[in-house]
């Protein structure tokens, strides 16, 4: 029962503050936090209870849904999705506590918030791919109105892009979906007994799917070339829901190759090796020029996401154990360390309604706290060694570094490019923005308040705590990359 | 970090290390994925199993020495430790001359097994030091800024150590990095010393600050002996036994470091003179600086002195250190002695020059106007790396994010555009064929029940009328058709 009371406590909570008279905005943020707080707290007793042992499923639940068709109601958590779970109820509640700032349509706002969440969380719970598939399709709807009425000046545009562009993926992964609930001989949508029916399928049937089944998660990662519609999204978004976006959202696409691709078609994963890892690399060192390109303080970000996406699709391209736990270790730090940028970002636009970097200058002295923050954020996004960014990134390439192939080796020596572009486009920023004489303009901003504080330093936190005992998450995943590594090393290509 | 300068030096020296830990951390990947360890005494263990051998060791020996040339700021990574000296005198004491910098040469000594399997490796590691010691000097020769001169002077240093590393000399490089950890230290701080009593760190506005800052003035004399090599300072033992290697190792290499033995002590001289001694050249009101300055300062100094001769007492460095190469080696006369005579000619002419005043001040820029631009510009190559690597880099990234707005983003919007178009085409036909076609069917009812409408007059006398008609067609076709 825990892990569906997880999945549907914020969704309550969201129709709970609909009946909430007009006019009482505070009570539906509190119902909203309550919410949110409370399936924060269910994951923890989750994670405390999860025995990082064992390689299976834990907490599962599973019920008869749709008999006709075979569909079931399935949750269960294991290694690959319980920093997922965490991730995603705490970055939720940040976000939720963020969102007090919003003014306008309140009830609406929080109430696609919390439908918001229970479809991330059903995505990463679900082990029936019908109901994977559900959860996946109720997260654009909620996404596509938090773009599209609370969003900035180009809202409407960014929020029809990241809909019709997303649905045009899922539609070709249901097609996935559907012939291999065609082709498995039991006719399921179990996740569990298609991967153990791999190896019935054939390797032609097997890499059509996988295409098929990537276009859904590359663009959701996204990867390059799907990935335009991220930079107009996030720029777009409120600043809580460029948080989700960034922190969360993206993690749905590599969690799903990862799921999916790994565990049900694995001889495809194996073909398509060397083409993921060119495109990891391409997302990294393209990624990274282009956010160096960026005068929008918000679009760099968004564009130093796909970077660091990057280094997820490397680490996964490499199947090794290094690389695999690297990448489940990215996807956690990635939400932990964009979800705080993207929140200090929107402190400053709050302040001085702009994010050209080019504008600032000399917000050391006139902010210093939010500056420290800053710091320590950006420092642990370019992979600075003391904090979480580094590690995930560094076993990321040393997995991809180790596979017996020259080429691959090219690959991850090219991608490590990416790292002192990364580097240099951060300073860069920093030097303009904080760095130097104060800028008289804004000599009179406020320091950071209470409330930002408050949903920032447990992230700043965390990247500190995981800087120096990152076996913390990385002992999560250790088991199901262990027994997903031998799975993939016994398969003959 | 107000100053736009100050940031852009942190900037530099951030970016600039990036590079060589680019190096260094695919060498990292290198070793791990050839040993499946990074532990120090297994990767020895595994380099001498064979393990990890050939051109992927030498390979990863280079990879791992990156690190050490962003760190310990040796060619072609060394731009950005004189910038750095923007920082406050403490910070480059010792940051930028003591301690953070010997990492890069520790890095070198620690891993010194990659280099004592691979000749090549280690080759790559000499010519680095030893261009570094060269080239790092000759930019010393012309600087004017006090902390400048000492940062070249560093940068030089550093290379005669991982030039010693690279020859095999893995105890003299180790030894010479400990000495002069005392004596640069002691430079630093009393150019601090300086800058705080004379309030300009530029020495062609010095002059005769030594009447008025002796304490300062001798130990900074002394750091000037142990720097240059002159017995029995700190200095002249470790220096002694890094030419030695390098004797043993390659004659080209020897003179080279030799010949930079010969200009550390003429622009360390330049220095000191120009400073200390003479007339001041501008109004100064230069004053000692407080205890607090001056008594780190005079501990400092005793350690130059005598640092040195006590770690040679029964080879105490050695058994410290304890590498299992490259011990010192017997003495060499012959090196020693060219060693201090390289030295004292290098003192000698800088008192010709800037005390005697055989040679005239500026007799070097004038007769050789071109180098001197050369070397006051750094050989250029702030200025190669800026149209090289930094334009480019961010003409780069312009050009890939207008290609990712024009073309990928673009063919995104025309994919939306090509089907809305569609969409508009499809509702022309629609209203034109689909609907038409209904609303054809419709019309053409309508008319049609229009038509006939007109029969149903309501008149029964039409109805019969008709009636009749119809029935004399049908007798009509009944009898003739038939």
């Amino acid at each position: 029962m825990l892990l569906t009371l997880v999945t549907f406590i914020p969704l309550i909570g969201g129709l709970a503050l609909l009946f909430v008279p007009k006019g009482k905005d505070d009570i539906v943020r509190g119902i909203a936090t309550a919410a949110a707080a409370v399936a924060l707290i269910l994951s923890v007793i989750v994670l405390l209870g999860y025995d990082k042992s064992l390689a299976g499923m834990q907490f599962v639940e599973h019920r008869i849904w749709i008999p006709s068709l075979n569909v079931t109601y399935y949750l269960g958590v294991d290694g690959l999705s319980i920093a997922m779970l965490v991730l995603t109820t705490l970055l939720s509640l940040i976000s939720v506590i963020y969102s007090y700032n919003i003014t306008s349509r309140v009830k609406e706002y929080f109430f696609f918030f919390l439908l918001l969440e229970t479809g991330m969380l059903g995505v990463f719970l679900a082990l029936d791919f019908f109901l994977f598939y559900v959860f996946w399709e109720i997260t654009l709807v909620p996404m596509y109105f938090l773009i599209g009425i609370w969003g900035g000046p180009r809202k409407e545009y960014a929020a029809i892009k990241f809909f019709l562009y997303t649905l045009f993926g899922s539609v070709i992964m249901l097609l996935g979906i559907i012939a291999l609930y065609f082709a498995s001989p039991s006719h399921t949508f179990n996740m569990l007994e298609l991967a153990e029916q791999a190896p019935t399928f054939t390797k032609l049937f097997q890499n059509v799917i996988y295409a098929a089944l990537f276009i859904g998660f590359a663009i959701k990662v996204p990867v390059f070339p799907f990935h335009t519609w991220l930079p107009d999204a996030h720029v777009e978004a409120p600043t809580a829901v460029s948080v989700i976006l960034a922190g969360v959202l993206l993690k749905m696409g590599t969690y799903g190759m990862l799921r999916v691709s790994f565990s049900i078609l694995p001889q495809a994963v194996l073909y398509f090796a060397m083409p993921l890892a060119v495109l990891a690399m391409i997302n990294i060192i393209y990624g990274a020029y282009c956010a160096m390109a960026q005068k929008d303080l918000k679009k760099m970000i968004a564009y130093s996401s796909i970077n660091h996406m990057g280094y997820v699709l490397l680490g996964m391209a490499a199947m090794t154990t290094a690389g695999l736990n690297g990448a489940i270790f990215q996807m956690f730090n990635h939400g932990i360390i964009t979800g705080a940028l993207f929140l200090l970002v929107g402190v400053i636009y709050d302040r001085a309604h702009t994010r050209d970097i080019e504008g600032f200058g000399g917000l050391g002295s006139i902010m210093p706290v939010y500056t420290g923050i800053m710091m320590v954020a950006v420092f642990a996004s370019l992979g600075l060694p003391g904090l979480s960014g580094f590690w995930s990134e560094f076993m990321c390439f040393l997995g991809a570094f180790q596979v017996q192939n020259t080429w691959m080796k090219i690959i991850t020596g090219l991608s490590a490019i990416g790292i002192v572009v990364t580097a240099a486009y951060f300073l860069i920023m920093i030097q303009k923005v904080f760095l130097g004489p104060a800028n008289e303009k804004w000599k009179s901003l406020p320091e950071i308040n209470r409330r930002e504080l408050i949903t920032v330093v447990p992230l700043i936190v965390i990247m500190v705590v995981l800087g120096f005992l990152p076996r913390i998450v990385m002992e999560l995943s250790s088991k199901n990359v262990d027994s997903m590594v031998k799975m993939l090393g016994a398969i003959k290509p | 970090m107000k100053k736009k300068s100050a940031s852009d030096a942190g900037k530099k020296a951030f970016i600039t290390n990036k590079f060589g830990d680019f190096g260094f951390s695919i060498g990292i990947m290198m070793i791990f994925a050839f040993c499946g360890t990074l532990n120090f005494g297994e990767v020895a263990d595994a380099i001498s199993k064979g393990t990890l051998s050939g051109s992927a060791l030498t390979l990863a020996g280079i990879l791992v020495f990156c690190g050490a040339v962003g760190k310990s700021a040796q060619f072609p990574l060394h731009v950005w430790l004189p910038d750095a000296m923007e920082g406050p005198t403490p910070v480059s004491a010792l940051i930028h001359a003591a301690t953070m910098v010997a990492a890069g040469v520790y890095l070198v000594a620690r891993t010194y097994f990659l280099y004592a399997a691979s000749p090549t490796a280690s080759a790559v590691v000499a010519y680095t030091g030893v261009f570094t010691a060269f080239f790092a000097a000759t930019m010393a020769l012309v600087a004017t800024d006090i902390k400048r001169v000492l940062a070249f002077s560093t940068v030089s240093q550093l290379g005669y150590m991982i030039m010693a590393l690279g020859v095999g000399g893995y105890t003299a490089g180790m030894f010479h990095l400990t000495t002069h950890a005392f004596f640069k230290a002691l430079l630093f701080l009393g150019a601090g010393s300086v800058i705080h009593g004379a309030a300009t760190q530029d020495i062609r506005d010095m002059g005769g600050l030594g009447k008025h800052m002796k304490i300062t003035m001798v130990t900074f004399f002394i750091a000037c002996l142990a720097i240059s090599g002159i017995p029995p300072f700190s200095g002249f033992y470790s220096k002694d036994e890094v030419l030695l290697a390098a004797f043993n190792y390659s004659k080209p290499v020897y003179i080279v470091a030799t010949f930079t033995a010969f200009m550390t002590a003429f622009y360390m001289f330049r220095l000191f003179f120009r400073t200390f001694t003479g007339e001041m050249r501008t109004k100064l009101h230069p004053h000692e600086s407080p205890y607090t300055m001056t008594i780190p300062l005079m501990v400092l100094a005793a350690l130059s002195i005598v640092a040195g001769w006590l770690f040679v007492q029964g080879h105490a460095f050695e058994s410290l250190v304890h590498f299992k190469e490259g011990a010192a080696e017997e003495g060499n006369a012959l090196v020693v002695w060219i060693s201090i005579a390289a030295s004292v000619i290098g003192i000698g002419l800088a008192l010709a020059v800037y005390v005697l005043k055989i040679v005239p001040d500026g007799f070097f820029r004038n007769k050789f106007p071109r180098i001197h631009k050369v070397l006051i510009n750094k050989w250029y190559v702030d200025e190669f790396y800026d149209k090289t690597v930094i334009k480019p880099s961010l003409n780069l990234a312009r050009r890939l994010f207008s290609f990712d707005a024009k073309y990928i983003d673009g063919a995104v919007n025309l994919t939306g555009i090509i089907n809305v178009v569609i969409s508009k085409l499809h509702n022309v036909f629609d209203k034109a064929a689909v609907d038409g076609a209904v609303n054809g069917v419709a019309e053409a009812a309508q008319s049609g029940g229009g038509l006939l409408r007109r029969v149903q007059t309501g008149l029964v006398q039409n109805y019969m009328l008709l009636l009749v008609a119809g029935a004399a067609l049908a007798v009509v076709v009944f009898f003739f058709v038939k």
